[in-house]
């Protein structure tokens, strides 16, 4: 029996020290941080077909947010979260409503180039409003420890991203499956004349997916502030890893989305440990092969 | 009934709608030449013809980098009222026209051309982007318009185009700001002087600035026969913009380093120091040498959040141990005008205006060819001290600042306690890397 224990034991501490479980933790929080933008990018996909340019700079408007709420306005970290979702959910409302509906029925090149300008827009805006400078944000105090987690060291802020974005991956996925409100989500998705026929508020069902998806976007970005400095611009290098994620995963697929954040997560980790520039340039030689080989995404199209 | 306005006869109606050659005549000819000859006068009209000196500010206005833009845009425009209200230069008031560059050579050059062409700017002062400025140079001399650089520290810049492949210089090109070569030179000597590190890597921006970074730091410490080991295969040289360095972290920490080069810069070096706090890094190497760490624009929203003991670098210090009378004043006007402490950016953009303007007096003259003999061997002193432009570089003999990182909870802000400027000889520089890198790479000097 004792001879058991200490065989199991010495197993146990082999994996730990053989499995890199820092590097994997480390691409699990990269991936967490990125899912949010991505859910939000493939949910507006998904459901409205539009391919939202402006994503990155409503990222960075979150993150802008989120930081004058925790270091200038309040003081207060999860009111700044919420601040940063609801203001940039309501600014993806008027996107949608006064502008992208006007050219649902238009190429697509049309919507395109219509979010490609509310970039620049968002961008002067910015930086008439915060200024040229970096901002730094510190982590909440609520999460200002560390965590030992299978022989390692983490920061508690790291765990609770990995944790949050599992939870909203999951409350997603109950919504547009169990709820009455996911039914119409979905249908709307399918087929939107359909949907219109049947009594669906089609155009109220696509201002409230551009929020939640804007929002949700907003958040990620308001989680990102305590653990990098804030820049205009910052929004420009997630959206190519957004887009990367959700190519990878499947346009419209939030199980993808999630997947493929946490596949872009993981390489970032151990890619740069591989070769050096590898968390740059894996990241697009996966997208590469997901494109030739399953051009629809590792978990297809749709939600 | 049609009107008989309709059967006029060809001659009438032609009378009645053109007028014979002879009336494009002498007067409306002379009337409309001299009006031409007017516009052109007024549109292509350099500055130095009608009571103004037009100087050409292409700097980065937009995306991650515009606080330099934005610092270089204080620097100009506080020396630019002290200038015109004092008489001007030879009498003449100073216009600044200030360009976006976004970072682009190519937008950088659109812009050049334009203030040179299209608005009539005299000189240049500018711009911030090493890769840029190497882009740019061929054009300036293309262009024949005096060029004070007050930012990119490529070495190349300041090399004559004939003596290295990748060299820039030419007889229009200057630099009035501390150079990478000159930067690292003082990282090397800090490295000699203050640390007891002997094995070394360096994590460092993913562009010429990067990778120049650990080569010149080599080169020196190799000229200096140091005897230091480099672990090359831990360099990690990262994009900008990249939101976690925690991978790049580990990598540098891979080979257990003594001493790492920091040649992060700006948003990217905060975000790195920050990350670098939860990780094990500053219990594992004991010699962090942070290039542009003392850079206002790292400090300043650091606040209390830097740590303390670190060595850092930067191109000019506001605060040093003995401030000059025009160091001070400098530094009390930007205070007073901005709240905050000048960078290095803000102090090399006013003192290359000043700059040009001993050049020009000296010159009696805003002829291009006149203003860069003035300026080649010019002594010259500002905020940052007394210094000369070398006449065959072209590049400034400005020290490299570094000191260790400690807060003041007078200023809000860590400072550098103590100072330790580090003088750079260009004889001591040229020798240096000749020694240790066989003249692969040159010092600019």
């Amino acid at each position: 029996m004792a001879d058991g224990r200490r065989v199991c034991n010495a197993s146990v501490v082999y994996l730990l020290e053989t499995i890199p479980i820092r590097e994997i933790f480390i691409g699990l929080s990269i991936g967490s941080r990125l899912f949010l933008i991505a859910l939000g990018l493939s949910l507006i996909f998904g459901v409205l077909g539009v391919l939202n340019f402006a994503h990155g700079a409503l990222y960075m408007i979150g993150a802008f947010i989120g930081m004058s709420f925790t270091t200038e306005l309040v003081g207060n970290f999860w009111i700044g979260l919420l601040a940063a979702g609801l203001t940039v959910g309501l600014i993806g409302v008027v996107i949608e409503s006064g502008f992208i509906r006007r050219i649902y029925d238009r190429p697509k090149l049309d919507q395109l180039i219509l979010t490609f300008a509310f970039i620049f827009v968002i961008n002067e805006l910015v930086l008439l409003t915060w200024g040229t400078g970096t901002k730094t944000t510190p982590t909440p105090q609520l999460l200002d420890f560390d965590v030992a987690l299978l022989g390692a060291s983490f920061t508690a802020y790291r765990v609770f991203l990995i944790l949050l974005s599992g939870t909203v991956m999951i409350t997603l996925w109950l919504v547009l499956q169990r709820t009455f409100v996911g039914r119409v989500v979905r249908a709307t998705s399918t087929d939107r004349d359909m949907s219109a026929l049947l009594g669906v508020n089609v155009p109220r069902v696509y201002t409230g997916v551009f929020f939640v998806g804007s929002a949700l976007t907003g958040i990620g970005g308001a989680l990102a502030a305590p653990i990098q400095g804030i820049t205009p611009g910052i929004g420009n290098q997630v959206i190519i890893q957004a887009f990367i994620i959700v190519v990878i995963g499947g346009l419209g697929s939030f199980v993808g989305a999630f997947a493929g954040a946490m596949i872009i997560g993981l390489i970032n980790s151990f890619g740069v440990l591989v070769i050096a520039g590898g968390d740059v340039f894996l990241p697009f030689l996966v997208m590469l092969l997901v494109l030739i080989f399953r051009p629809t995404g590792l978990f297809g199209g749709g939600s | 009934m049609m009107s008989s306005d309709c059967t006029r006869n060809s001659s009438e109606i032609g009378s009645q709608n053109s007028r014979p050659l002879s009336s494009i005549d002498r007067r409306n000819f002379l009337k409309t030449a001299g009006a031409g000859l007017g516009v052109t006068a007024i549109a292509g009209c350099s500055g130095s013809e009608d009571g103004v000196l037009t100087f050409g500010c292409p700097y980065v206005q937009s995306g991650f980098a515009a606080n330099y833009g934005e610092s270089a845009q204080f620097g100009l425009e506080m020396a630019q009222e002290e200038i015109n209200a004092n008489g001007g230069i030879n009498g003449q008031d100073v216009e600044l026209l200030f360009r976006d560059t976004e970072l682009s050579s190519q937008t950088a050059i659109q812009q050049v051309r334009s203030l040179i062409e299209e608005d009539g700017a005299d000189f240049l002062i500018g711009v911030d982007s090493s890769g840029v400025s190497l882009q740019l140079a061929p054009v300036v001399k293309e262009l024949q318009v005096p060029w004070v650089c007050t930012h990119a520290s490529t070495p190349f810049l300041t090399v004559p185009e004939d003596d290295h492949e990748q060299a820039v210089g030419n007889d229009y090109t200057f630099r009035n700001s501390c150079s990478l070569s000159q930067n690292h030179y003082g990282a090397a000597v800090t490295a000699r002087d203050q640390t007891d590190a002997e094995r070394w890597t360096m994590i460092g921006p993913n562009y010429a600035y990067g990778t120049q970074s650990y080569e010149y730091f080599k080169g020196f410490t190799q000229g200096m026969g140091l005897g230091y080991e480099f672990l090359d295969d831990s360099v990690t040289l990262p994009d900008l913009g990249t939101d976690d360095f925690t991978p790049q972290i580990r990598r540098v920490l891979e080979n257990d380093p003594e001493g790492v080069l920091i040649s992060l810069w700006g948003g990217d070096l905060i975000t790195f120091l920050g990350q670098a706090q939860n990780t094990e890094f500053f219990d594992v190497v004991d010699a962090p040498l942070m290039m542009l760490g003392a850079a206002t624009d790292v400090l300043n929203p650091m606040g209390d959040t830097m740590p303390d003991g670190l060595w850092a670098g930067t191109r000019y210090w506001a605060l040093p141990n003995e401030s000059s009378e025009a160091n001070q004043t400098f530094v009390q006007k930007f205070l007073d005008q901005h709240d905050k402490i000048p960078s290095y950016n803000a102090e090399g953009a006013y003192r290359g205006l000043y700059l040009f303007k001993k050049a020009i007096e000296a010159a009696g003259s805003s002829n291009a060819d006149d203003v860069v003999g003035s300026l080649e061997g010019i002594q010259h002193s500002g905020p940052v001290g007394e210094y000369t432009v070398d006449s065959d570089s072209h590049q400034a003999g400005v020290p490299s600042s570094w000191g260790k990182t400690s807060y003041s909870e007078e200023r809000g802000v860590s400072v550098l306690e103590p100072f330790d400027p580090v003088d750079t000889s260009p004889d001591t520089l040229n020798s240096l890397l000749e020694e240790g890198t066989g003249g692969r790479w040159p010092a600019g000097l």
